[in-house]
């Protein structure tokens, strides 16, 4: 995925979410603005493998606290969603339990 | 052991005056369809669509505790117990028409997930009455009547006799659920069986370019994809998108070309975060094979899905061949 692919997703997570705020690049990654906040999201080297990818949040690095890693593009989202204090998330998937038909 | 013969349930929604209890009574009358059970919920101290539809009294059911979306994991469940026993072997089919106000996702959720309702029958479709001379100013103006259309299988449009013309309300419908098809009725003259059979996917209208939003509200995108996707790719999109979206996620209808399963499309059906187990098609239904998913959504960015299933799927193909790669060297040594 490609800075600005990360950027167009990133930046319709925040429409998702319902949050105002803008994305721009940043050095290594790509920023987010929002919230009264900012976080940056750089991707993991492979040597952190199975990381990908690096959220920092303007708290984290006032603190001189690691970034947080994600192994996935959706354990980034999540933890950005709430870095951002978005609403609490959706109910999650929800698959109805199929009635057995006695067939194996 | 097989499964117990299940009595379909046709949900039938459409705005205030859209031409409902009209349509019901003209089922009702056909000889054919005589032994339908209704449902009638109605909005209102005196319900009067009641009194408008002739029907055995132990298999019409009025509920007039308010409107059915707002007390369904309730009054659902009772009113199909109530059915099943006051009308047990009495009718083949059930019609649920919901008040002019009603959001169909509550009803649906209890139709997909109480499981005493679906011990004995399953949601055939859901129906959306839409009235051609008053149609397209109730899309406009009511949020109720957007979302009766984004949740529509089918699309019954009424009246055309009065408003010959309908160009810009099936523009509009279109924006909002391009999937779902499109029939019309004068008087609800319409051909009963049409109604009931099983709501599939129509790959044709799915894979009509997408069409602009339908201003600030209810959206409908549809993802294409050329390749076959991967079984946890799927997964986790729907999870994704069950969690991110939360109440702005409508509807997801889709076939989908799972990698896994070739020559065997999956058939996804999700109202909200709730989901029917895929459906394993034995084969493709059209020449088309490949992923079609329709996302209607109240708020989602039009390209959102298929940027997320992108991202997904470029980690989850990243992790197989990792692994395909380390399986190989252990095989080498």
């Amino acid at each position: 995925m490609t800075d600005a692919e990360l950027a167009n997703l990133l930046s319709d997570c925040l429409v998702v979410w319902g949050i105002d705020g803008r994305i721009v690049s940043a050095e290594n990654g790509i920023s987010v603005h929002a919230a009264g906040t900012s976080c940056t999201v750089t991707r993991a080297g492979p040597e952190r493998r199975p990381a990908r990818w690096l959220l920092q949040t303007e708290k984290g690095a006032i603190a001189g606290r690691p970034p947080q890693a994600a192994a996935s593009i959706t354990g980034l989202l999540g933890g950005l969603r709430s870095a951002l204090g978005a609403d609490a998330p959706g109910p999650g998937l929800d698959v109805v339990v199929a009635e057995w038909d006695g067939r194996p | 052991m097989g499964r117990a013969a299940v009595i379909p349930v046709l949900l039938v929604t459409g705005f205030l005056g859209s031409g409902k209890t009209t349509l019901i009574r003209r089922i009702l009358a056909n000889p054919a369809f005589a032994r339908s059970a209704v449902i009638v919920n109605e909005w209102g101290e005196i319900g009067l669509d009641h009194d408008l539809i002739a029907s055995a009294d132990e298999t019409m059911l009025e509920l007039s505790t308010g409107c059915l979306c707002c007390r369904v994991s309730s009054d659902l469940g009772r009113t199909f117990a109530s059915l099943a026993g006051k009308g047990a072997g009495r009718y083949d089919r059930v019609l649920i028409e919901t008040s002019g106000l009603a959001d169909p996702a509550p009803i649906l959720h209890g139709l997909m997930m109480d499981r005493a309702i679906r011990s004995g029958h399953a949601l055939s479709s859901t129906l959306t009455v839409v009235d051609a001379r008053n149609g397209a100013a109730s899309l406009a103006r009511h949020p109720e009547a957007r979302r009766q259309v984004a949740f529509a299988d089918r699309l019954l449009i009424t009246k055309t006799d009065l408003a010959p013309d309908t160009s810009a309300l099936k523009s509009a419908i279109a924006e909002l659920n391009p999937d779902a098809e499109r029939l019309t009725a004068i008087r609800g003259e319409i051909a009963p069986e049409m109604l009931f059979a099983p709501s599939g996917f129509d790959g044709a209208r799915a894979a009509r370019p997408a069409v602009a939003a339908h201003g600030e509200g209810i959206t409908s995108s549809v993802l294409i994809r050329e390749r076959p996707v991967p079984a946890l790719a799927l997964i986790l999109l729907l999870q994704a998108l069950a969690e991110y979206c939360g109440r702005r996620l409508l509807r997801v209808k889709g076939l989908v070309d799972v990698a896994e399963q070739p020559g065997r499309p999956a058939l996804i059906h999700g109202v909200q975060h709730v989901f029917e187990p895929p459906e394993w098609l034995p084969a493709w239904p059209v020449e088309d094979r490949r992923t079609r998913l329709v996302v209607i959504g109240d708020g989602i960015p039009r390209h959102f899905p298929a940027r997320l299933l992108a991202a997904i799927e470029e980690e989850v193909l990243e992790d197989a061949a990792r692994d395909a790669g380390g399986v190989s060297k252990q095989n080498a040594r």
